[in-house]
């Protein structure tokens, strides 16, 4: 029955998609014809309904709307502007900086508030307009931004290490948090030497030297909106909010610099960005609410589970099975999201992995960080549509300019499961 | 025709921006309850959960009538203008077709099955928060359906991305 | 004849008896019926498996009891503080039928009915970094507590600051200091992990919320009379079998925490906790306060 599953499933959402058929609708239809092998036809739309729904009633997609909301202020309103001049004066010598800047904001932003897709919507949403107006390649800066977003997933705090030791029966999360630590690392730092590579051969500005008093002009005039940064991540950290009220804090700020302090623009204009904020938040949100349903299909006929018996009867040298379970994990990722896949995977893989001599914190972060791979890649990724949606930029544009991110991140992930070392000293080091 | 979109996104602006500004007063009210009053709000991650439900099935319905649903558009910019506008009417009879069977239907039954739940902290019923699904799908037929009397009359609402940045919009 | 049950999260006592309650059903129906697990919320939360019975999508799940008071407003009664003496009271009444049985058959109209309880322990204080030893120790804490009006009433009486947020959101709070505390029974230290980040742990003992296991109505009405009766003494049965594991299971969680995460256990006097929370019993309607008497009437010490 699985086999039947997969194959309608795949052909259902594939011949729709490439039809051109909003990628939201294509995935609804894949799952209910998927369920349709186990449920009759009306409890199948009514499951797909509830996942919908259900899906889109979670702590961490909370913060989303209101995120976009400050960047779409911040973008209008001179704010981004003034941080991105900073940006420059700082790191603007390094071929790409803005697209560096991008890097290294999703990796804090991501880290602290531990969603990709918040940090592709607050970071990507005010860096890839900005990288579009300075010259950079549309398509990469929006590659840019979604390849770089996943690493809050594995640098800590991240939920999906929590959830993932919970179903591995309790590894360590402080163990799995500094791996994870240095994995994110890994990727972030591969991202941002592949860009300066790309920026250089593209010829991409680089700033020119300022004077001082130029850039203490441009320092005072960042000033306010450095505060935010400041407010926010250190709010996060400090533990004095969480996520979401530092989603909250964001948009008052960020309204009252545009409206208040700076008046780069009239209140009147508000109205225009919270429509432009549900704009927005509906097609990400109805995305993400398709492939809640499909995940549940999936696990309802009992893909995931028949996918690795088939591939895993092939060998039991460690180094072969390491490199089917990635496969595996690629594959899946691909069609699923990261919360239903660690759940779904991990009883299932772990004893296999353990088997041929793997520790449970360093398959963990090989899972994580397999499955981040997935949420950025074709045919269905989250961190990709939202990504594209969020830069407005077509997915098939983003996909080719991804292209050289895939192999580096599939090198890295090669590197992480290989090099247990790199992963494991931090952990080892702290005894854990 | 054109008189019933405008009302229609006209009601769903009114709706949707009150709403988020609504959202937004409420988490600031949640931030200061709970450091200014040390007296944390349970009520309110309730209030902006259901909020951000609604708000997320509105905003879903109110980007179908603007054509700005993510899409892979490979094989429409190779058709012909009456090829696309053909594409666009399946489109826009795919979304009639999954709102009916989905939002409509199965929100329907999820409304029902839900009716005899409150929710944890406000103790409201849960088919009120159901209820976004069928609402939205109802909008979007809606929508869908002016969509194909303008595509009739030779007119899409399909946005291209990579042209909208060509453009410089 | 295939049973469809998915549960969530669980601590390996409940696993193995869900387990057990499986292997029991196919032993007494010759195989006739059997049951395909869905584990570890593959299918999705506890809500959401409730209202999948309530569909027919899914025929049979296991929730905490807390979770069906906004089912069935009388399932309120389970999370009131200190409703049960102690484990002894709380066998004693989970297993007589005049207390439960009108319980479990409370949801009918909604499509399921309760078939058994499975213990969840007592939950207790655990704390970040000053320990619960006295009433006065709780004052102004941000405790973290379950979605539910009486947890968090109980919170307040208690002069604590309730709040309400998901399970996994709550071991990254305690660590950034969003929250002080949580509440639960041991595994939350162990499987959880919490005691890596809170090493104070306070017996208390406010409430021992059970598990119910659950069958969605359309499930019964497929099986033959003899089926039906083979589901319930396998439910029965593996109660049975969870008591008798779960103890040591407590134990062996107890020693771990102790022994790899240093956490310092506490036993506080509960009297002025009981008197604290009192008022809360005044507030309950005419058919919770039956249920609690009948409670208390099951072997409590009172
Ligand atoms: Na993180
Ligand atoms: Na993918």
């Amino acid at each position: 029955m699985a086999g039947t599953a997969s194959l309608i499933l795949i052909s259902v959402f594939g011949i729709m998609t490439l039809i051109g058929i909003p990628i939201a609708l294509s995935i609804t239809a894949a799952a209910i014809a998927a369920v349709l092998l186990v449920l009759p036809l009306d409890m199948a739309l009514f499951t797909s309904a509830q996942k919908m729904m259900t899906s889109l009633d979670s702590f961490s997609l909370l913060a989303v709307p209101f995120f976009i909301l400050s960047g779409v202020i911040m973008n209008s309103g001179g704010i981004a502007v003034r941080l991105v001049d900073f940006a420059k004066l700082i790191a603007g010598r390094v071929p790409g900086s803005l697209a560096q800047t991008n890097i290294a904001g999703n990796m804090l932003f991501g880290s602290i508030s531990g969603s990709a897709i918040a940090a592709s919507t607050s970071i990507g949403g005010v860096m890839v307009p900005m990288q579009k107006r300075e010259g950079y390649d549309h398509g990469f800066a929006a590659a840019v931004n979604i390849a770089s977003a996943p690493t809050g997933m594995l640098i800590p705090p991240s939920t999906a290490f929590i959830i993932y030791s919970l179903v591995a029966g309790g590894a360590s999360i402080a163990a799995l948090f500094m791996g994870g630590a240095v994995a994110g690392g890994l990727w972030g730092l591969g991202m941002m030497i592949l860009t300066a590579i790309v920026a250089r051969r593209r010829g991409w500005p680089v700033a020119g030297r300022v004077s001082r008093s130029e850039a203490v002009a441009v320092i005072g005039r960042a000033m306010p909106s450095l505060m935010l940064i400041v407010l926010i991540i250190g709010g996060i950290m400090l533990g004095i909010v969480t996520a979401v009220e530092a989603s909250g804090i964001a948009v008052i700020y960020t309204m009252l610099l545009t409206f208040v302090i700076h008046r780069t623009k009239p209140i009147s204009e508000l109205p225009k960005f919270l429509m432009e904020t549900v704009h927005m938040t509906g097609t990400i949100m109805l995305l993400l609410a398709a492939s809640a349903a499909l995940s549940f299909a999936m696990a309802f006929t009992g893909i995931p589970t028949a996918v690795t018996s088939l591939i895993l009867a092939i060998s039991e040298d460690p180094f072969i099975v390491m490199l089917i379970i990635n496969v595996v994990l690629l594959v899946v990722g691909c069609f699923m999201d990261m919360g239903p896949a660690i759940l779904i995977f991990t009883p299932i893989l772990l004893p296999i992995a353990q088997k041929v001599g793997y520790d449970p914190v360093h398959f963990g972060i090989i899972m994580i960080f397999n499955l981040a791979i997935g949420t950025i890649t074709p045919p269905v990724g989250t961190g990709l549509f939202v990504g594209a949606g969020v830069a407005r930029v077509k997915v098939e544009t983003c996909i080719r300019a991804l292209g050289p991110f895939y192999l580096l991140l599939f090198a890295t992930l090669l590197i992480v499961t290989y090099f247990p070392t790199l992963t494991m000293w931090l952990p080892r080091y702290f005894g854990l | 025709m054109s008189a019933l979109r405008r009302g229609l996104d006209f009601a769903l602006q009114i709706l949707c921006c009150t709403l988020l500004a609504g959202l937004v007063a409420v988490l600031a009210w949640q931030v200061i309850s709970r450091y200014a009053l040390n007296q944390p709000s349970s009520t309110t991650e309730e209030i902006l959960r259901y909020g951000v439900i609604w708000l997320s099935m509105l905003g879903a319905a109110y980007a179908t009538g603007k054509g700005s649903h993510l899409s892979v558009d490979m094989m429409r910019d190779r058709l012909s203008g009456p090829g696309k506008l053909r594409l666009d009417a399946m489109i826009a009879i795919a979304f009639i077709s999954l709102a009916a069977a989905v939002l409509i239907y199965g929100g329907m039954r999820a409304v029902n099955i839900a009716s005899s739940q409150t929710s944890a902290v406000m103790q409201i019923p849960m088919s009120w928060v159901y209820l976004a699904l069928p609402v939205s799908g109802a909008l979007m037929i809606a929508y869908s359906i002016l969509n194909l009397i303008d595509l009739s009359r030779g007119t899409t609402h399909h946005v291209d991305l990579d042209d909208v940045e060509a453009k410089g919009g | 004849e295939t049973l469809r049950f998915g549960y969530a999260q669980n601590a390996t006592p409940t696993v193995e008896a869900m387990q057990k309650f499986g292997e029991l059903v196919a032993e007494k129906t010759g195989g006739e019926v059997t049951v395909q697990f869905f584990p570890d919320s593959q299918l999705g939360g506890e809500r959401e498996m409730v209202e999948m019975l309530q569909g027919g999508a899914l025929d049979m799940t296991k929730v905490s009891g807390g979770l069906l008071e906004s089912f069935s407003p009388i399932y309120g009664v389970f999370p009131l503080p200190y409703l049960f003496d102690d484990q002894d009271h709380f066998y004693a009444a989970m297993d007589d039928p005049e207390v439960v049985g009108p319980v479990y058959e409370s949801t009918r109209d909604l499509s399921f009915v309760g078939l058994t309880y499975y213990n969840s322990g007592a939950r207790n204080f655990y704390t970040t970094k000053t320990p619960v030893e006295t009433l006065e120790d709780l004052k102004g804490l941000k405790i973290r507590v379950l979605q539910s009006p009486t947890a968090i009433r109980t919170m307040e009486l208690l002069g604590a600051t309730p709040v309400a947020m998901g399970q996994a959101e709550v071991y990254t709070s305690l660590q950034q200091g969003v929250l002080d505390g949580a509440e639960n029974n041991e595994f939350a230290l162990t499987i959880a992990r919490h005691a890596e980040v809170a090493k104070h742990y306070s017996y208390d003992g406010h409430t021992r919320i059970p598990d119910i296991l659950l069958i969605g109505t359309a499930a019964l009405d497929r099986l033959t009379e003899e089926q039906r009766a083979a589901v319930q003494e396998a439910a029965k049965e593996s109660t049975g079998f969870h008591k008798s594991v779960w103890d040591a299971a407590i134990e062996a969680e107890r020693k771990k925490s102790a022994d790899e995460f240093g956490v310092q256990f506490y036993e506080p006097d509960v009297a002025p906790f009981r008197e604290a929370v009192a008022p809360i019993y005044d507030e309950q309607d005419d058919a919770a306060k039956a249920l609690v008497q009948k409670i208390r009437d099951a072997g409590g010490a009172e």
